[in-house]
């Protein structure tokens, strides 16, 4: 467990070979991504590139194919993975609601797939043990084993996602919104303080649907920092939101990731967001990673500096940036 | 009452005024008294119809004889009797079958096993009139309070089956996904996404089944009973005291409308998030 231990590990997040078919279709086709603590990573595609999935995958909702015959080895205490989450994977992509989540626990690891959304007879047959385990090792989708083989997902911190759709439940108040599944004595300040740094205290008692788009962004924000992820998953969270809104929120967001300093993959289809804002942007194309361009100018940047780069992403992203700009 | 006249009458200009979020409660508070006109001249029609002698007493009595025989029958203490023995068939076969429904239907939406098993049997059973079932009711358990309390729960488990497994099934699965990533408990789960989700749907079950619960009574009460509303009215039959058999039916209407009002006032209480005025 000790060289998982996110305090030890130089990276959030490192990804090798890793490839994802939906029926038959190959969408990730060998990725090979490292993330390091607290870098800010945007990751751009046109529509259907992959991103979400490679987002999914990162956040323990969906798990890769079994790597090529030619590395398996057998996983100790899972000597059968390969062939079951195969079998799982057909049935998930079939159904849009399949279920997935992976345990690690100890030297064995377990992975359990192909569970119905809602069905929690079955689900988790060991609940309440789960319920003391922390939280950061037990929806950890990776195998303990073996982080570098090909074909793995290894994020060993915490992860805290924030969806394009916010996903509050709407029957449950903004606070308990933050604080629902938070296990810590002091949640209740913790909810607080976040609440006040994404200024939404007056907002404590509102119910969800009485939020503006930018307003539940800004909960589902604060939702996924009380968590104090090492790897926090941006999926498009501005893409519903008016210009001026979404210009308030990547200043925010900055403010967020210096004050907490998580990892940051933010997933976009939106260039000058991802050149505002990230230190690293990389282009999925055809199921890599097909470009991949460091930043190194200072915040807050000025659009003039970022015109070459802006021409040179869009080309990756084949739309010639020149003509647009 | 010519002052809310005057305030149902002047609505428009208000609401404009109040904003639009002060609007529509304002329109909840008061009733639009025009609409009273044409059920109130019916009843004068009914009452200037039997003095006439248009309507003979032993087809349909006078509104006011109706009046006069309920007074008589609450202060002899005979409605009272009926009305609780009625009430307490219905209370009691609905806690039965409300019980019955909700478990079956939670248990078929939360496992995909329950589903298989209990979902095809109650699809099948649901198909048969259950108020053709009286004579085989009578059969298995009497003519005693038996048959009539299960028919109330027979009325009621169907829809509240029906509405509870419909509404987990439901669920957004986005929701569902989310509650995943934030690493909610198995309890959690189903105590802040799962049961919530699946509330509206189960209320319209609340609906269906009391309305059903009524229904089953009336049908019920009509074979056999030895007390309650129905015999209450079977006796007035017997005697031509159609007076007497339109107090009945209006208890019963009455308790129909009550049960909904209350319902109404539950869903109004717990589903107070689906507001979509802005603070």
């Amino acid at each position: 467990m000790a060289d998982h231990d996110p305090a030890v590990s130089a990276h959030a997040a490192r990804l090798r070979g890793v490839r994802r078919t939906f029926a038959g279709r190959q969408v990730l086709a060998g990725v090979d991504l490292t993330i390091a603590r607290g870098e800010f990573v945007a990751l751009l595609g046109r529509s259907g590139s992959g991103k979400s999935t490679l987002l999914r995958l990162l956040a323990g909702l969906d798990f890769p194919d079994a790597h090529s015959p030619d590395h398996d080895t057998p996983v100790p205490g899972f000597p059968d993975r390969g062939s079951r989450a195969q079998s799982s994977r057909n049935q998930s992509s079939r159904n849009h609601r399949g279920y997935g989540s992976a345990r690690v626990d100890g030297a064995s690891t377990r992975v359990d797939l192909d569970r119905d959304a809602t069905d929690i007879e079955t689900r988790e047959p060991d609940g309440e043990a789960r319920g003391q385990r922390s939280p950061t090792v037990e929806r950890t989708p990776h195998l303990t084993s073996a982080p570098d083989r090909p074909g793995t997902v290894d994020v060993p911190g915490r992860v805290s996602v924030a969806f394009q759709d916010a996903r509050l439940l709407p029957w449950r108040r903004v606070a308990h919104n933050v604080r629902l599944g938070l296990r810590r004595p002091d949640a209740d300040e913790v909810v607080e303080r976040a609440l006040d740094e994404v200024g939404l205290t007056g907002h404590r008692d509102a119910w969800p649907l009485t939020l503006s788009g930018g307003e539940a962004q800004r909960v589902s924000l604060a939702r996924a920092l009380v968590r104090e992820p090492d790897l926090l998953l941006l999926d498009e969270p501005f893409g519903a939101l008016d210009a001026l809104t979404r210009l308030s929120m990547h200043r925010l967001v900055l403010q967020l990731w210096q004050h907490h300093a998580p990892a940051v993959l933010l997933v976009t289809h939106d260039v000058d967001e991802a050149l505002t804002l990230a230190d690293r942007v990389l282009v999925l194309a055809d199921g890599r990673i097909a470009a991949e361009h460091a930043i190194p100018l200072s915040r807050p940047r000025r659009r003039a500096d970022l015109t070459e780069l802006r021409a040179l992403v869009l080309d990756h992203l084949g739309v010639s940036g020149r003509v647009v700009a | 009452m010519s002052l809310s006249t005057a305030g149902a009458l002047a609505r428009p200009g208000n609401a404009v005024s109040a904003g639009p979020g002060a609007a529509p409660r304002r329109r909840a508070r008061l009733p639009d008294l025009r609409r009273w006109i044409s059920p109130l001249a019916l009843v004068v029609a009914w009452q200037l119809a039997s003095a006439a002698g248009v309507l003979p007493a032993d087809k349909l009595a006078a509104p006011l004889t109706v009046l006069r025989s309920a007074v008589d029958l609450a202060a002899s203490g005979e409605l009272g009797d009926a009305f609780v023995v009625s009430v307490s068939r219905v209370a009691v076969g609905f806690a039965l079958g409300a019980a019955v429904g909700v478990l079956l239907g939670a248990v078929a939406g939360l496992s995909r096993w329950g589903e298989v098993l209990l979902d095809p049997p109650v699809q099948m059973l649901r198909t048969l009139p259950f108020l053709g079932l009286i004579p085989l009711l009578i059969l298995w358990f009497g003519i005693g309070e038996a048959p009539k309390v299960a028919l109330v729960a027979l009325g009621v488990a169907f829809p509240l089956y029906l509405n509870v497994h419909a509404g987990i099934r439901a669920v957004d699965g986005r929701l569902l996904e989310a509650a995943e990533v934030l690493g909610f408990t198995r309890w959690e789960r189903l105590r802040h996404v799962v049961a919530p989700a699946a509330v509206p749907q189960g209320l319209v079950g609340l609906r269906q089944g009391l309305g059903a619960a009524w229904l089953s009574l009336i049908i019920g009460e009509q074979v056999n009973a030895d007390a309650g509303l129905g015999y209450l009215i079977n006796i007035a039959r017997d005697f031509l005291r159609t007076d007497v058999i339109v107090v009945g039916l209006l208890v019963y209407a009455a308790l129909g409308l009550l049960t909904d009002a209350v319902v109404r006032l539950v869903e109004r209480r717990v589903l107070r998030w689906r507001t979509t005025t802005r603070r």
